[in-house]
């Protein structure tokens, strides 16, 4: 019995693990957009990237997922359903706007998981990298440009590197709880390990198997908190 | 030939004119020291050679080629060429944290200049030595005293051969224990005949190695003379006499 769990929390787990991965690979660099975005000399962008920030913060990453998950689908079925007299009286752009919302379909269960969890993520993240960008003294960029770089080797070469140091600790924390975050996908039914979990409560009511997957994300984030410590050591070597 | 002309610069922060109508013309092998009050615009005028402040009017001319005609810059492909020939030394130093002194000084001559690395590590271990500390090499600055790390950033700006240096107070922020170390670096340069203009506050340093003293006072060159006329008992302007006489005893 507890060969047999084991496995299917693992496959579960891998569903958990898979979400985890690519939240990170979609969700940094699209974060350090954002965080460029909520930076900009153009007054208009950066308060709409600061607003946009506000609203993904500012909700509930549950709320996200039910709104991705379900929102195209119905903006779909009610512009399927507009009756022609309601259409022909749209102004034109308008019209062009809901027959193209006609063509829209429910997303892909893990499609729609990962679009939410990752550009919540990648606000979470953008902020991070502001404060660690933000941070860095203004004499290093102007170190770089006497010395001729451009501004993207400043940035790479000088900025970049210190601020990956500076934002370890933060980032470790906010990774550590998109591991548990990635529970949530259950609300639009994707099969990660607490499902797998509860699939025996609903067959047989065995408990046990749900609290099981506590050590799944005991382990996974112990190794994750054993990584970030190694990492943080690495990058120990200068102070500024 | 000058090798750097400024006309008539101004600039402003706001509604507070810190440079109102600046000229200098700087020959080649010129040692100018800048000196005056604080809040003097001594920095501002400095920053604004190599565009680290943007001009309000006047022109910029660097080896007879305007860098900044009427306050118009070239675009930024054409000037950063020609900023490189400006090398600077700023009064925080401003090394990079998180690379070692020799990769401080490979850094812009290699992915800048295109040096290839061999050539570059070459150049910066005479470099090191030049200023005295070969041994530092793999050190990294948060390793170094303050007027260890100067020298360093000394050493990085030499790296890019520069046609001219710009020292904005180089010993403002060290030790007063530590600056003859800097003092003597830059006093090599100038024995070494490289042009230089160093804002500073150090006035026997500027009658030692300058040869020519320009004085700045609320934006203004009120000043530009040799050392000694400047620093003569019978210099005639009393704002010059009120400054120097703070450092006297």
């Amino acid at each position: 019995m507890f060969m047999s769990v084991t496995a299917s929390l693992a496959e579960g787990f891998l569903m958990t693990l898979k979400i985890f991965a690519l939240t990170l690979l979609f969700a940094l660099p699209l974060g350090l957009i954002i965080s460029f975005g909520s930076m900009s000399k153009i007054t208009v962008i950066k308060w709409i990237v600061k607003a946009f920030v506000w609203i993904i913060r500012g909700t509930p990453l549950m709320l996200q997922l039910i709104i991705i998950y379900y929102g195209p689908g119905l903006a779909g079925e009610w512009a399927r359903h507009m009756s022609p007299e309601q259409f022909a009286a749209m102004a034109a752009p308008v019209r062009s706007v809901v027959s193209w919302f006609a063509t829209w379909n429910v997303f892909d269960r893990f499609v729609a998981v990962m679009v939410a969890f990752s550009v919540n993520y990648a606000c979470y993240f953008s902020e991070i990298f502001r404060g660690g960008i933000e941070g860095i003294p203004k004499g290093q960029y102007e170190a770089g440009f006497v010395l001729g770089m451009t501004k993207s080797q400043v940035f790479f070469k000088i900025v970049l590197p210190q601020v990956i140091k500076r934002i370890i600790p933060p980032m470790s924390n906010e990774i550590i709880t998109l591991v548990k975050d990635t529970s949530l996908a259950r609300v639009i039914a994707v099969y990660e390990v607490i499902w797998s979990a509860q699939v025996y409560i609903k067959r047989g009511g065995l408990i046990w198997p749900l609290f099981y997957t506590g050590a799944f994300y005991l382990i996974f984030s112990g190794f994750l908190t054993i990584l970030f410590g190694y990492i943080e050591k690495k990058l120990d070597y200068y102070h500024s | 030939m000058p090798i750097l002309e400024v006309k008539d610069i101004r600039k402003s922060f706001g509604k507070l004119e810190v440079l109102k109508g600046v000229s200098l013309s700087v020959e080649p092998l010129e040692v100018i020291a800048v000196i005056g009050p604080s809040g003097s615009g001594k920095s501002t005028f400095l920053r604004c050679l190599n565009k680290l402040e943007t001009v309000d009017s006047g022109s910029i001319l660097l080896d007879g080629e305007y860098l900044a005609e009427n306050a118009v810059y070239k675009p930024e492909k054409e000037l950063r060429p020609m900023l490189k020939k400006m090398g600077m030394v700023f009064q925080q130093f401003n090394l990079f944290p998180h690379k070692s002194v020799l990769e401080n000084i490979i850094e812009a001559p290699v992915c800048v200049n295109g040096e290839t690395k061999t050539e570059a590590i070459k150049n910066a271990e005479m470099l090191l030595a030049e200023v005295g500390l070969s041994e530092k090499i793999n050190s990294y600055p948060c390793e170094l005293s303050g007027g260890q790390q100067q020298r360093v950033a000394i050493a990085r700006a030499l790296a890019m051969k520069p046609e001219i240096m710009l020292f904005d107070e180089p010993t403002s922020a060290l030790d007063p224990e530590l600056t003859g170390e800097v003092l003597k670096v830059i006093k090599e340069l100038a024995q070494k005949n490289m042009t230089m203009i160093i804002v500073t506050h150090e006035m026997n340093f500027a009658r030692e190695v300058a040869n020519r003293v320009v004085f700045m006072d609320n934006g203004n060159i009120i000043a530009d003379d040799t050392p000694e006329n400047i620093f003569s008992e019978a210099v005639d302007t009393p704002r010059i006499k009120a400054f120097l006489s703070k450092f006297e005893g």
